[in-house]
């Protein structure tokens, strides 16, 4: 499909898109490889375009959307399968498709239903459908996110009207499919039994009944946290105390990345927003210039490196231009941690893993005339210092906490330090930290030794960074380089 | 309701265990022997802490979607105790095969000691009461013994392949091995295989 794509877009002179959607991004399947067009073209720009008059490239878009309707209306992407006097037709588009055969074969009613699949959904070869529907057969849209192939569809039936009976559409608008959150096969099998009047039960009842108590009772949900030997989890540790001991209802602005798991259950949500990339810098530079209205609370902006040079630099110069009191906390691991490593402008790699220069956040921020200071999130010590002198100061300021994300440290070096727990030296329930190392600090290569009453390590789980010696009041962690 | 036709693989465990590549190597594996392999990839975060599940449909006759309808799992491989139950209660039944890893990931709500993890005899009663047949082995402390728990999940596709309940023999994926790593690196992932095959033999 994508390659056909690419001819359309030829054909047509227009952008095609070729839309991927929850599943179909995360899903992965044996496909068969054709050929390559290899066209003998030199890139160039060609010239005689013109963006101008926009009225008159309005009219031909319309024009060339009549042109990619008609050869949609013929295309082998779109198929109707099943009987000829269906009961009631599907009409589905991307993972809907799969989710609705599996539905029919789990009902077994491929012999009843008839199933429109879409694979050019707009503009809508709705020529095409009006040939498969049938008056007496209902049509049930599964299609993911926003109901859009429903209300066209509606639309075209009530263009096509001519006095004669059409069928009803249902849907998500109307009810019938699930609207909210990703679709499945068994939203599907519930959206067919509903439409259909008929009962089902997906699987042996007393199964169900007790496996699920089982699961009530035995299974805990397992929020995201940042990894051990996260610098994020050390850098927001370092944020936590600051903020506390400045006691001033101090809060971060959040960003896109590892570092907003500070909002979940493994964090201390000290990140009280989170909305696009580079989000939290352009609303802790608005933040700080609320002094006006009597806004006197800290504001701290926390952004990747990644992200940082993605979204965060117009921000930046717009608080430092407006001289906005806020600071900017950038973590960087050195890497798109989140995503799965991919290269950044501070990284020696390029998008096409050329080597390049690293460009350094540093010398972005100095030159722009703001205070930075950079530390290293594994020496608390120094890192809370400086953070704590860098949020009293006026202005906007940066502070840059760097150091590699812990899995790309566990992959090129390995584990730095054998860590344990001493247990003659922590004593447990009886210490007044109140189990203050894993209660507080939540780091998953640390837990509970319920048999004892006292923290252990958890040797299959730690990365051997050894922050976690910084913590323990009674100095019972011990770190050893390996 | 009728019964899946296509064979249902639930592969379950928490973030950064090798749950992806497990099910990629899984799927690698059928394609190889021409099957068509849908993988819904994976479910939660990846390499956060969270529960991950991944899904392999393989079928002679068509490509399946991408994930198992409820109830309709045939085989669950779990390397984790806690998300194997988590995965009958999606997609068990009486019928279902069940590998699993008897380490514990202790989830942060056990950490912070606002729950206890559950009793580890209990939920592999629990595990064999709600399937059809049940195997364990502690693939995290075979991998520890061989040095890194980045093998775990190739000792559990090792116990996979011993118990025979799906048509992967250990040379078709010892075939997906050596065209993934280089030589070395494949002798290690060879080794934690057979140490895999050997945990389950006489069970």
């Amino acid at each position: 499909m994508a390659k056909w794509a690419f001819e359309l877009s030829e054909e047509i002179n227009s952008v095609v898109f070729l839309r991927s959607v929850t599943r179909i991004s995360h899903g992965s399947g044996a496909i068969t490889f054709g050929d390559i067009n290899h066209l003998d073209r030199q890139a160039r720009f060609d010239r005689s375009f013109s963006p101008n008059p926009v009225v008159q490239k309005h009219a031909d878009l319309k024009e060339k959307q009549k042109k990619a309707k008609a050869i949609f209306e013929g295309s082998s992407f779109n198929w109707y399968s099943g009987p000829q006097s269906p009961k009631m037709i599907m009409v589905c588009s991307g993972t809907g498709w799969p989710y609705t055969m599996d539905a029919l074969e789990l009902l077994d009613l491929q012999d009843m239903v008839g199933v429109i699949k879409l694979g050019t959904t707009w503009p809508m070869p709705i020529e095409f459908i009006m040939k498969h529907i049938q008056p007496d057969a209902p049509l049930l849209v599964i299609e993911e996110v926003d109901p859009f192939i429903e209300v066209h569809l509606k639309e075209a039936l009530y263009n096509t009207r001519d006095g004669s009976k059409l069928p009803s559409v249902y849907g998500k608008n109307s009810g019938h499919v699930n609207a909210v959150g990703e679709l499945n096969p068994d939203n599907v099998v519930d959206s067919i039994t509903k439409v259909l009047g008929i009962e089902r039960q997906s699987r042996d009842h007393a199964y169900s009944l007790k496996i699920n108590g089982y699961a009530a009772e035995m299974t805990f949900p397992r929020p995201p946290i940042w990894c051990a030997g996260c610098p994020h989890r050390a850098s927001l540790w370092a944020l936590k105390y600051a903020l506390r001991l400045e006691g001033a209802e101090g809060f971060a602005t959040g960003d896109i990345g590892c570092y907003a798991l500070d909002r979940y259950y493994g964090g201390w949500q000290l990140t009280r927003t989170q909305s696009c990339m580079g989000g939290g810098s352009g609303l802790a530079s608005g933040f700080g210039k609320l002094e006006q209205f009597g806004f006197s609370q800290k504001v701290i902006a926390n952004c990747g490196d990644s992200t940082f040079f993605h979204a965060a630099i117009p921000a930046l110069i717009n608080a430092v231009h407006h001289k906005a009191n806020s600071t900017f906390m950038i973590l960087d691991n050195s890497t798109t941690g989140m995503t799965g490593f991919q290269p950044h402008p501070g990284t020696q790699f390029d998008a096409m893993g050329d080597t390049t220069f690293p460009i350094q956040i540093e010398q972005v921020c100095r030159s722009l005339g703001c205070t930075v200071e950079v530390a290293d999130p594994f020496d608390l010590e120094d890192m809370r210092d400086k953070l704590w002198d860098l949020i009293h100061q006026e202005g906007t300021k940066v502070i840059i906490m760097r150091r590699k994300c812990a899995l790309l440290a566990m992959r090129e070096e390995g584990p730095q330090y054998r860590v344990w727990v001493d247990q003659e030296r922590c004593i447990g329930e009886d210490c007044g930290c109140d189990r203050y190392c894993t209660r507080i600090f939540k780091c998953p290569g640390l837990i509970w030794d319920k048999a004892v009453g006292k923290a252990k390590v958890d040797e299959a789980v730690c990365a051997g960074c050894g922050f976690c010696v910084n913590i323990c009041p009674q100095g019972a962690i011990s770190r050893e380089k390996i | 309701m009728g019964r899946s036709k296509s064979l249902n693989i639930v592969v379950c465990g928490t973030g950064g265990q090798g749950n992806v590549l497990l099910s990629r190597f899984i799927a690698r594996a059928f394609v190889s022997k021409g099957y068509h392999v849908t993988v819904g990839e994976t479910f939660g975060m990846s390499q956060r802490g969270g529960d991950v599940m991944s899904h392999v449909r393989v079928s002679r006759e068509r490509s399946y979607g991408p994930l198992i309808p409820n109830g309709q799992g045939h085989v669950v491989l779990s390397l984790e105790p806690m998300e194997t139950i988590r995965a009958l209660a999606g997609y068990g039944n009486h019928e279902i095969l069940v590998i699993s890893n008897v380490r514990p990931v202790h989830p942060v709500v056990c950490i912070t000691g606002e729950k206890d993890y559950p009793n580890l005899e209990r939920i592999k009663q629990v595990i064999k009461e709600m399937s059809g047949r049940c195997w364990f082995l502690d693939a995290t402390q075979i991998s520890l013994k061989m040095g890194n728990t980045i093998l775990t999940n190739m000792v559990m596709i090792g116990a996979l392949a011993q118990t025979g309940i799906v048509n992967l023999t250990k040379s078709d994926i010892v075939d997906v091995i050596r065209e993934t790593f280089p030589d070395d690196v494949a002798q290690t992932n060879i080794a934690a295989l057979t140490r895999g095959m050997q945990a389950v033999e006489s069970q």
